[in-house]
């Protein structure tokens, strides 16, 4: 019951959680660090209490668009942040926000708990590795943003990022519903008015996806690994739809022909598609061994 | 579970069930409204039909109104009958966890996620 519920307030934050969020609505998601299916208090005893041997390196998992921290789980049990720990000594930790509001707000939320993270964890921490799933690349990406802005102690602390799925140019799917949006309002008959107007109850962090450019760059002190899938091997057809959500360039950030960014490494999988990309042992594997070779 | 933690999404989900009926409520008036203009708006200027025509068009656009009204009164009456028995809920401990009995749908069995 309880993970049916927290997929079903996902689903419904993703939706319309911005509009939860305004009305004080006691269904709103609110933005928390998670381990072990248990919301973390960032205060320096209650995390000695979670983690008696706390280690130095940790891995925060962030989820996509109507996820929760669940979404990571492989069918054979485990995911990405249980393999780091397994394979590479990292602590994993899960987000879990409103998808519904503002990338840039849940950046901002996301920069403020990795503040808090960093002064209250028990032990000093060396390493802070940053994995996002689709939308949630976008909020590493903006929290990063703030935390340069504010001179944070945290992003010192962050030497690489990995962006699994992430439309850092958009999704095509989000520009195709504001257009029909568009026609459907332009049309003068009250029923398409009324279906333009439901089309426009979407929430703002969706309408965040069609941005074709995320408005803050890459951080050239951060090490970036940028994970691309395509649902086909036919090269027009992985070209014209991507992983079925986010198109190659998208995912990689480039297009054809610009020059590639010095700390910027990418990899395509073809045949994988957006869910397959954040429960793959193969992507796992692709991660795992470039953690390793920037060591 | 905390019941406060548990009665905040019930809240949550009857203000969202509230809102839903208010502004779709709206929408579908306005729709309804919207469709009967067209052929009210041609019969009105039929001279021969026009002046019951206008009549016709009054009586309806009133009825509809004081429909979709209604609804949103007994919307509201509900919402404000729900918002006096949670309150109740939240001053007796004892009715609190008669709410969320073993076998009752718990819309938040985990303490630690709000």
């Amino acid at each position: 019951m309880s993970q049916k519920l927290d997929n079903t307030l996902a689903v419904l934050n993703g939706a319309i959680g911005d509009y939860l969020a305004r009305t004080n609505n006691g269904l709103a998601i609110a933005a928390t660090l998670m381990h072990g299916g248990r919301a973390l208090v960032l205060e320096r005893e209650a995390l000695a209490a979670a983690f008696p041997s706390a280690g130095s390196k940790l891995v925060v998992l962030v989820h996509g668009l109507m996820s929760t921290e669940d979404f990571w789980r492989q069918a054979e049990g485990g995911d990405y942040g249980t393999q780091f720990a397994r394979d590479l000594g990292y602590t994993p930790l899960y987000l879990r926000y409103n998808t519904g509001l503002a990338i840039a707000d849940n950046g901002a939320a996301l920069e403020r708990m990795l503040g808090e993270l960093v002064r209250a964890w028990p032990v000093e921490i060396a390493e802070l590795l940053l994995l996002g799933h689709s939308m949630g690349g976008l909020v590493i990406r903006s929290a990063c943003h703030v935390g340069r802005e504010t001179d944070a102690a945290w992003l010192g602390r962050v030497r690489r990022c990995i962006y699994v799925g992430t439309p850092h140019r958009g999704a095509p799917l989000e520009r195709v519903g504001r257009l029909v949006a568009k026609v459907l309002q332009a049309v003068d008959d009250p029923y398409t008015r009324l279906s333009a107007d439901l089309a426009n109850l979407r929430s703002q962090g969706i309408q965040d996806l069609g941005d074709p450019r995320h408005p803050v760059p890459l951080l050239t002190s951060i090490e970036h690994l940028l994970i691309a899938g395509t649902i086909s091997r036919e090269p027009w057809l992985a070209a014209l739809f991507g992983d079925a959500m986010v198109s190659v360039a998208s995912a990689t950030d480039r297009a054809r022909g610009e020059p590639d960014h010095p700390t910027t490494a990418f990899e395509v999988f073809p045949g994988f598609d957006h869910v397959a990309l954040a429960r793959r042992p193969e992507v796992y594997e692709c991660m795992r061994s470039w953690c390793e070779r920037s060591r | 579970m905390t019941d406060e933690r548990g009665l905040n999404k019930w809240r949550g989900l009857k203000a969202l069930v509230h809102d839903a009926v208010e502004h779709g409520s709206r929408a579908v008036e306005r729709v309804h409204l919207d469709t009967a203009r067209r052929p009210f708006t041609i019969l009105e200027q039929v001279p021969a039909v026009a002046g019951p025509s206008k009549i016709v068009h009054t009586v309806h656009d009133v009825l509809v109104t004081t429909t979709y009204t209604a609804v949103r009164l007994v919307n509201a009456a509900v919402g404000k009958a729900a918002d006096v028995a949670f309150d109740l809920l939240d001053d007796d401990p004892a009715l609190g966890k008669q709410a969320n009995p073993p076998h009752a749908p718990d819309l938040d069995p985990d303490p630690d996620l709000d």
